[in-house]
């Protein structure tokens, strides 16, 4: 489980509590969280890990510790994104799901309207956190998203904690 | 003699066995004068003396036996310096002194006044990291980063003296040092790119690396990965492990392990001499005995050297207990019925070709550089453990359910692991005891295990005695197979239409704990099978690529690329090379975990005397990943990982007393600079969506190492590690 946070200077916090034991596990957090974002500008992701105060993450074998933090930090990130989205559909006035996240972070609708990373995020009230509640759960039955990862439609946004 | 209030400083040397390396290596004016004349008396109690380290005078008072590697990490708090071997086999605590490059633990920090220390923080300018430091960073020079700060220091001592030294002499300079990770592909071209002058190698990297965002950073990604995030910290000895964390008024404790299967108590141990040792709060001797792995007695005390000599003042004997511990002989004492499946028996015997051979697979072991331990640190009913672990949450679940905390309560951090390969991943017998005995004396405990400590009791891979019979037909389709087997080297990899297996298994003791190692069960096999596939192509004058393809078309792919790169076209047919000196060509294949690939393999064997050398491996690698330069580093690391156990490693163990005979890094050998081939790496799969790639690459490498030796020789080798003696064996 990871918790990803949106702040409002458009900075993003990944915490998981996993551990880097020379396989570059910091590195896969970090670049996971910003590929979820646009590549988000790597200097502005913090990622901390190592720690059981964090969110519960999995222990280190059978080669699974990248493909557990992709799959958590993806699937927090994403539903930090749902959020973020909705406060965007708002503010330009169209539907969340025509929204879609490119390269460089600017979200924009199917009609063109779009804001920038930097302006969706200072809509942001004060910090916007994704989590998925449950480790362990088949991606379908939470979000509906491309292979890109671009447009997300989660399917159960009253199972996300904050 | 001086009275009995102190010893002079030669009495004191020769009592602490560290004579040969003060004369040899270091000898101050100084001292040579005061060996001339009087001698001074120098303890045993903390005299104070003044260090330079880092271009700062450091006042200490410290007992004279105090090691510089002690002075620095205990008593100045300068952690890039690390405790592994204790006896100058790894090299992990090298410090330039003078811009030497020094083992730390085999100096006395009173031999070292008045000299220049430089340690891996002082080596940057102050937030410019050093040429060497900043070529680690982007040619990702390191894995888990224990072993780092020594690879560091020897290499700035050899660049301050030769800017531009060739890649021979590179490998030199660090041949003194051990990296369990095996970074040392990496290690290489970074220095190679420092003598180059050109540090970074164009690799994006620093500032300019936090700034890259968008499309810029996508292509990256998809073309050549970013370097790891946490390099700057772990060049530099901010990266704070486990061992390194140091709470205020912290104990250290230090143990002795039980070396045998069963060991009593011999004599009566001198508790009161052990207590007497300033600075000891605990000392403690099991009651009776022990058995292997076990902690037979320890010490608790302010400085991890006054623990260490209020063990040594025990004197204490362990008497060893009968036990078996030859696997070979159980196997070949388990009565064999012969073949029972009619099928495989019908199935041999209708075969154009059969072979057959024993295989005898060593224990190797996990050997982390940072040893398995905690420091426990209560404050209140709330607990902090410093453990290092390879699963932060599930070590505190354990650890609060072994102490009966309510789990809220306690707190593990691990902010990086000095290595683990699966033995880190459950919970041993240090931190429970690190967090009982801090509870007790009311003060942090620090408990790591002893180097002997380590490679006793985290005990790695299971030997293996395997018997194969393998059968194929003129056009290479293998058609059976049989095996007796002691462990569990079961078929693997090709399709065996008849097969039986049956599984051996005698009262063998003395092979440690079994955690998981990289891979677990995998190499094994895949050395069992490749080796009996690649003498049946022999039997039957086939291309040993020809007959996998075979029975496996879709290798044909990898085996393509893997052939090209390493020029299987020079390759002779079996056995058909005569000179003392042979070239021989392998190959071998396996997966783990959602990456497989094939390892493509060139050695050179000097018949007269066993020496095998792999000049060069190809590894053709399968499956996708997040971060290229990261899973490079990964392929490249369980390659070597594979080479070493398939050449070097082995835990060697006395029949006659049931103990561990080399539990050090001086006898329990790793592979090292010297002994690293050009690696060639194939990576297949693309960016996105990760699959496993830390275990794969150490599946194939050890067959195909076998089979080039094979190849160059003529003659079958059945044993591991491929050691002079045993290929010598082979040849007779």
């Amino acid at each position: 489980m990871a918790q990803v946070k949106i702040h409002k200077d458009g900075s993003v916090e990944c915490l998981i509590g996993t551990q880097e034991i020379g396989g570059g596990e910091r590195t896969v957090a970090w670049l996971v969280a910003s590929t979820a974002f646009g590549y988000l500008p790597l200097g502005r992701i913090r990622v901390s890990i190592g720690d059981s105060d964090l969110p519960r993450s999995g222990g280190s074998g059978g080669s699974s510790t990248t493909g557990m933090i992709h799959r958590e930090v993806s699937d927090a990130a994403k539903n930090a994104r749902v959020k973020l989205f909705e406060l965007v559909a708002k503010k330009l006035g169209v539907n969340e799901n025509d929204l879609v996240i490119a390269a460089g972070g600017t979200i924009s609708a199917k009609g063109g309207k779009s804001l920038s990373w930097e302006e969706a995020c200072k809509l942001i009230p004060d910090v916007l956190i994704g989590m998925l509640h449950s480790p362990i759960v088949p991606p379908d039955r939470w979000y509906v998203c491309d292979e890109e990862g671009n447009v997300l439609r989660q399917s159960g946004a009253d199972k996300y904690v904050s | 003699m001086p009275d009995d209030k102190g010893l002079s400083r030669r009495d004191f040397l020769k009592a602490f066995g560290a004579l040969p390396v003060a004369a040899g290596v270091l000898v101050t004016s100084q001292a040579a004068r005061a060996d001339d004349k009087a001698p001074p008396v120098l303890g045993p109690g903390p005299i104070p003396i003044t260090l330079n380290v880092n271009g700062q005078d450091r006042a200490l008072h410290v007992p004279p036996r105090t090691t510089l590697l002690n002075a620095l990490r205990t008593h100045l708090d300068i952690t890039g310096p690390k405790e592994v071997c204790n006896s100058g086999a790894c090299g992990a605590c090298t410090v330039l002194v003078d811009g030497l490059p020094m083992n730390a633990c085999l100096l006395l920090a009173v031999d070292v006044v008045g000299r220049k220390i430089t340690t891996v923080e002082g080596l940057a300018n102050g937030e410019k990291l050093a040429p060497i430091q900043e070529a680690f960073t982007t040619h990702d020079g390191m894995q888990c980063g224990y072993c780092t700060p020594g690879f560091l220091c020897a290499l700035s001592a050899l660049f301050a003296k030769n800017a531009k030294p060739t890649g021979d002499e590179i490998r030199s300079s660090c041949s003194g040092n051990l990296c369990r990770c095996a970074a040392y592909p990496r290690i290489f071209a970074a220095a190679e790119a420092v003598a180059a002058g050109k540090p970074d190698g164009g690799i994006v990297h620093g500032e300019a690396l936090l700034a890259l965002g968008g499309d810029d950073l996508k292509k990256l990604l998809e073309t050549q990965g970013v370097p790891r995030i946490e390099g700057p910290d772990k060049v530099t000895g901010r990266a704070r492990y486990s061992t390194d964390q140091r709470p205020s008024g912290l104990l250290y404790l230090r143990a002795i392990t039980c070396p045998y299967v069963e060991a009593r108590i011999g004599g009566k141990p001198d508790l009161a001499a052990a207590r007497a040792v300033p600075g000891v709060k605990e000392v403690y001797v099991a009651e009776k005995g022990a058995q292997m792995g076990a902690t037979v007695a320890y010490a608790v005390a302010d400085d991890p050297q006054a623990a260490d000599e209020a063990l040594a003042a025990l004197k204490l004997r362990l008497d060893p207990q009968p036990a078996d511990v030859d696997p070979e002989k159980a196997f070949a004492s388990a009565k064999d019925a012969g073949e029972q499946n009619d099928r495989v028996a019908s199935a041999l015997k209708k075969a154009d070709a059969v072979v057959e051979g024993t295989f005898v697979i060593q224990t190797v072991q996990h050997c982390c550089l940072e040893p398995h331990g905690a420091t426990a640190h209560w404050q209140g009913d709330r607990l902090t453990v410093y453990e290092s672990s390879q699963g932060v949450c599930d070590s505190r679940d354990r650890i609060a359910r072994a102490t009966k905390i309510d789990q809220g309560k306690v707190r593990l951090v691990c902010e990086f692991t000095g290595g683990g390969f699966g033995s880190k991943l459950s919970m041993w017998s240090e931190t429970p005891r690190a967090v009982q005995v801090a509870r007790k004396l009311g003060a942090p405990v620090h408990y790591f295990a002893s180097r002997a400590g380590e490679l006793i009791a985290y005990g790695g891979r299971q030997p293996q005695v395997v018997h194969v019979r393998m059968g194929g037909r003129k056009d290479g389709t293998i058609v059976a197979e049989s095996r007796r087997m002691f462990g569990h080297a079961d078929t693997y990899w090709y399709d065996v239409p008849a097969r039986s297996s049956e599984v051996v298994n005698g009262e063998v003791q003395g092979f440690g704990s079994f955690p998981p190692l990289r891979g677990p069960g995998q190499p094994q096999k895949a050395f069992v099978m490749e080796s009996i596939v690649e003498d049946l192509a022999n039997a039957l004058g086939m291309d040993p690529l020809e007959l996998r393809l075979k029975n496996k078309p879709d290798l044909k792919d990898w085996f393509s690329k893997g052939a090209e790169a390493i020029g299987w076209s020079k390759r002779q047919p079996f056995g058909s090379q005569k000179g003392d000196v042979r070239r021989g060509f392998g190959v071998g294949c396996g997966d783990f975990a959602g990456m497989s690939g094939c390892h493509f393999v060139e050695v050179e064997v000097d018949v007269p005397t066993g020496v095998v050398r792999v000049v060069k491996v190809v590894a053709v690698m399968q499956g996708g990943f997040i971060n290229r330069i990261g899973v490079n580093s990964q392929v490249l690391g369980g390659t070597v990982m594979g080479l070493s156990w398939a050449m070097f490693e082995e835990r060697i163990m006395d029949h006659a007393t049931g103990g561990m005979l080399n539990a050090n890094l001086d006898g329990y050998k790793l592979a090292g600079a010297r002994d690293i081939p050009e690696i060639e790496v194939v990576l297949l799969g693309r960016q996105g969506r990760p699959s496993g790639c830390g275990e794969a690459p150490c599946v194939p490498i050890g067959g195909a190492i076998r089979n080039a030796i094979v190849n160059a020789t003529g003659r079958p080798l059945y044993r591991m590690p491929f050691t002079p003696r045993n290929v010598l064996a082979s040849l007779a």
